[in-house]
């Protein structure tokens, strides 16, 4: 369920996979990640304390993480 | 926060104030005690923290121990003004011959501490100091330099006491006044300060308050009067609303929302930002709204901590519309705020816009804020609209019913201001009162706990005496910048270079960076012994005493403090330092420590700003090299301001004349020193080589007044 402002797009093809999800728990300052299982969870009740910094873009394979800002429809990553 | 009368007594004996026979009891029996230890006629004083203990009968006398015990035990069970009474202090009532009043307060507009001698006490000061200015006699002293009764002696003096009064009552003023700066009071005071029949003086009632920003420091003083860190000494008690405020502040440690003061209004504010809580509550009220709450909220909250805070407020009885204005901000990011805010009306089933009066907030992030605010159509204002303007905006969309809640009576002002209990003023409530956090500890030591173990920011080892400046003479009478210089500088955030903005030639140096409270003033003397002639204080919940030590250390080596908590400067296109919103081009110093770390980089980017090391980057590092660069700028600077030219080569010489002899401010304190002196044994300054002759030998003079300076 996406937060009322933010949205985190996650591709199914690292959703899986257990050093991403670490590394996007590590990268993200408002805990949204948390890693589960190897698996990438993500956290809603701090969806909207996105800070829109990046650095989950920039943690994971390009391409695999997208934020979307719901109140305006665009989207980083 | 204040002291019951039996605490003020008890620090007035750490000084050596006499005082008369008393005691302190919680209970009846123990009163007769002390009344039987006393023997003869004693006074029932009830230890409250409030005024007109004698109108509400919370002062009586009593001839035997056993009257006393009755006493009492009578006021024991009397409520004052709200209060319940601590305890009694069982006094004796001693044969008075003439009532005094001594005190000392900070004299707000030169920043230092003054002394309030009458020889009219017993009654009220104001009153006196109204009807018979001639009684009243004051002076002040200075908080740095070494501490000198005849200043005391003075104050007493001019209200025509002489003879062995005047030396009774000197030593009484001069050790209240060393007690004042040691213990960090804003007020202390003894009233009436009585001469017995025997000719000797004694304390037989006091007031003091001590800074709130100075309990940590005075730690071991509280200790031992035993006043809890749980003791707030508020005026009044917290609401449930205010109270619940602290929590949601202290429940997450991102950014400040809280600090929450009850009204009776209809209007929410959700407000803050470098001083724009008061700055819009005030204007929220001359445009004739009713405010129903103070709040301060900044340093980038989380969009929870926003929300929650919002849905405080929104929640409040009576709460018709909510503002939210600050002024431009820097690092807390509108976009958040925004969110927090929206989602709480969201949350609670009302329509943000219809909910939201107004959203006020310019500086980062605000087109992303406003994004947000348009998709729900939040009526918000970026910075064209002064906050003046917003406010006014808020209040006329508020209907102007009685809107009041139930805490209060209806009329705007603070709940509990029903004539028993003090309401406190704003500034009270928003002095910086005990905050904490869930774990029991005070939001300030959280901070200072915080930055230590992040490593940026070590307790000095030992426990040397904390308050004596820690003046680096040394390093200016070396004669080159050294080491040690550098290190001071580092501690202090200072920034060496040109004057921010180029060419304008305002000081020699700058300060970047931030300190918490507890080592700015540390900081800023290492900096202005550095040689540091500009320093900008952002830090806030400073305590007094500090400032006033900085204040005056400025003063005396021709150095310029703009602040404390200071929202910080700028040269619009140019260069910004502190929190102030606004565009600046080559560098900027914010508030937030994540931020500073990109400051010096920023500034090395910026070559234009670090003007010497582009021109000489193989000299940098030689100290002397940047001692007398930073001493020309400085000379420069000094001349622009004065003079509105640069010097010549004789002023620049005059000038330095003047810096070795310890500057023109030092030397005309100096010369009215002995002036003063002068009139007092001769009536008229005398002129030349018998200019303040009295205070001339090197010994001890003929009165017996030590040792002096020429």
């Amino acid at each position: 369920m996406p937060g009322m402002f933010i949205d985190v797009e996650i591709d199914d093809s690292v959703r899986g996979d257990a050093d991403v999800a670490k590394k996007l728990e590590q990268a993200c300052p408002v805990d949204i990640y948390a890693e589960r299982d190897g698996r990438v969870e993500v956290v809603e009740e701090n969806l909207d304390e996105c800070v829109l910094c990046e650095l989950c873009i920039h943690a994971s394979p390009e391409g695999t993480v997208r934020v979307v800002k719901l109140y305006d429809g665009t989207a980083l990553g | 926060m204040r002291f019951y009368e039996y605490e003020s007594r008890q620090i007035l004996a750490r000084e050596g104030i006499p005082l008369s026979k008393h005691g302190f009891a919680r209970t009846a029996e123990e009163a007769k005690q002390i009344a039987e230890d006393i023997g003869g006629p004693v006074v029932i004083k009830s230890q409250v923290l409030t005024g007109g203990r004698m109108k509400a009968g919370g002062v009586k006398f009593a001839d035997t121990p056993e009257e006393a015990q009755a006493h009492a035990r009578d006021i024991l069970q009397l409520e004052i003004g709200g209060h319940m009474p601590r305890g009694v202090l069982v006094d004796s009532r001693a044969e008075i011959k003439q009532e005094y009043y001594a005190g000392v307060v900070w004299d707000g507009v030169r920043k230092v501490p003054t002394f309030v001698f009458s020889d009219m006490g017993g009654i009220d000061i104001e009153e006196v100091a109204e009807t018979h200015p001639e009684h009243i006699g004051r002076g002040h002293f200075s908080t740095i330099l070494p501490h000198m009764d005849f200043r005391a002696k003075d104050a007493v003096a001019s209200t025509g006491i002489t003879g062995t009064e005047l030396n009774r009552l000197t030593p009484i003023l001069a050790k209240l006044a060393r007690l004042f700066v040691k213990y960090d009071m804003t007020l202390a005071e003894i009233n009436p300060l009585a001469q017995l029949a025997d000719g000797t003086f004694v304390a037989v009632d006091a007031h003091m308050d001590m800074e709130n920003e100075a309990r940590v420091r005075q730690g071991p003083l509280l200790k031992e009067l035993g006043v809890g860190d749980e003791e707030t000494r508020e005026a009044r008690e917290p609401t449930a609303f205010e109270i619940r405020g602290e929590q949601i502040d202290s429940a997450d440690h991102r950014g400040v929302a809280g600090n929450v003061t009850e009204f009776d209004g209809n209007l929410g504010l959700v407000i803050g930002a470098g001083g724009g809580s008061l700055t819009l509550f005030d204007a929220v009220q001359s445009h004739g709204g009713r405010p129903a709450n103070y709040c301060e909220i900044g340093g980038n909250p989380s969009v929870s901590k926003a929300c929650n805070l919002t849905k405080l407020v929104l929640s409040k009885p009576g709460v018709e519309k909510i503002a939210v204005m600050m002024s431009i901000v820097s690092n807390t990011r509108v976009d958040i705020v925004a969110r927090g805010v929206v989602k709480a009306c969201v949350e609670l089933g009302h329509d943000p816009a219809e909910k939201i009066a107004i959203f006020r907030i310019p500086g980062a992030w605000e087109e992303e804020g406003f994004k947000i605010l348009e998709k729900y159509g939040v009526e918000y204002a970026d910075r064209s609209v002064s906050m003046h303007e917003a406010a006014r905006r808020a209040v006329e969309k508020v209907p102007a019913g009685d809107g009041a809640g139930p805490a209060g009576s209806g009329d705007g002002a603070p709940p509990g201001s029903d004539g028993k209990t003090a309401a406190p003023s704003l500034a009270d409530r928003t002095s910086g009162e005990v905050r904490r956090c869930r774990d029991g500890r005070r939001a300030s030591d959280r901070r200072v706990d915080d930055l230590h173990r992040a490593g940026h920011h070590r307790p000095r080892g030992g426990e040397p005496d904390a308050r004596v400046p820690r003046l680096r003479l040394e390093d200016h009478r070396r004669g080159h910048a050294g080491p040690a210089r550098a290190r001071g500088a580092r501690r202090a955030g200072v920034r060496l270079g040109r004057p921010v903005g180029g060419r304008s030639g305002a000081g020699a140096g700058r300060l970047g960076g931030h300190r918490p409270p507890a080592f700015t003033r540390d900081a800023v003397f290492e900096a202005i012994e550095a040689g540091v002639r500009l320093i900008v204080i952002v830090t806030e919940r400073i305590p007094r005493y500090d400032v006033a030590q900085m204040v005056e250390l400025a003063a005396l080596r021709g150095a310029r403090i703009i602040g404390p908590n200071c929202l910080g400067i700028i040269r619009p296109g140019v260069a910004k330092m502190g929190g102030i919103g606004g565009p600046s081009r080559r560098g900027q110093v914010v508030r937030a420590r994540a931020h500073r770390r990109d400051v010096p980089q920023r500034w090395h980017d910026h070559r234009d700003l670090v003007h010497a090391q582009r021109r000489r980057p193989g000299r940098l590092d030689r100290g002397l090299d940047r001692r007398r660069r930073h001493h020309r700028l400085h000379l420069r600077g000094a001349d622009a301001l004065l003079r509105g030219r640069r010097a010549d080569r004789g002023d620049r010489d005059l000038h330095r004349a003047r810096r070795a002899h310890g500057g023109r401010a030092r030397a005309l304190r100096e010369r009215e020193r002995l002036a003063a002196a002068d009139r007092r044994l001769h009536g008229r300054p005398l002129h030349g080589r018998n200019a303040g002759h009295v205070l001339r030998p090197r010994g001890h003079d003929r009165r017996g007044q030590g040792r002096h300076r020429r």
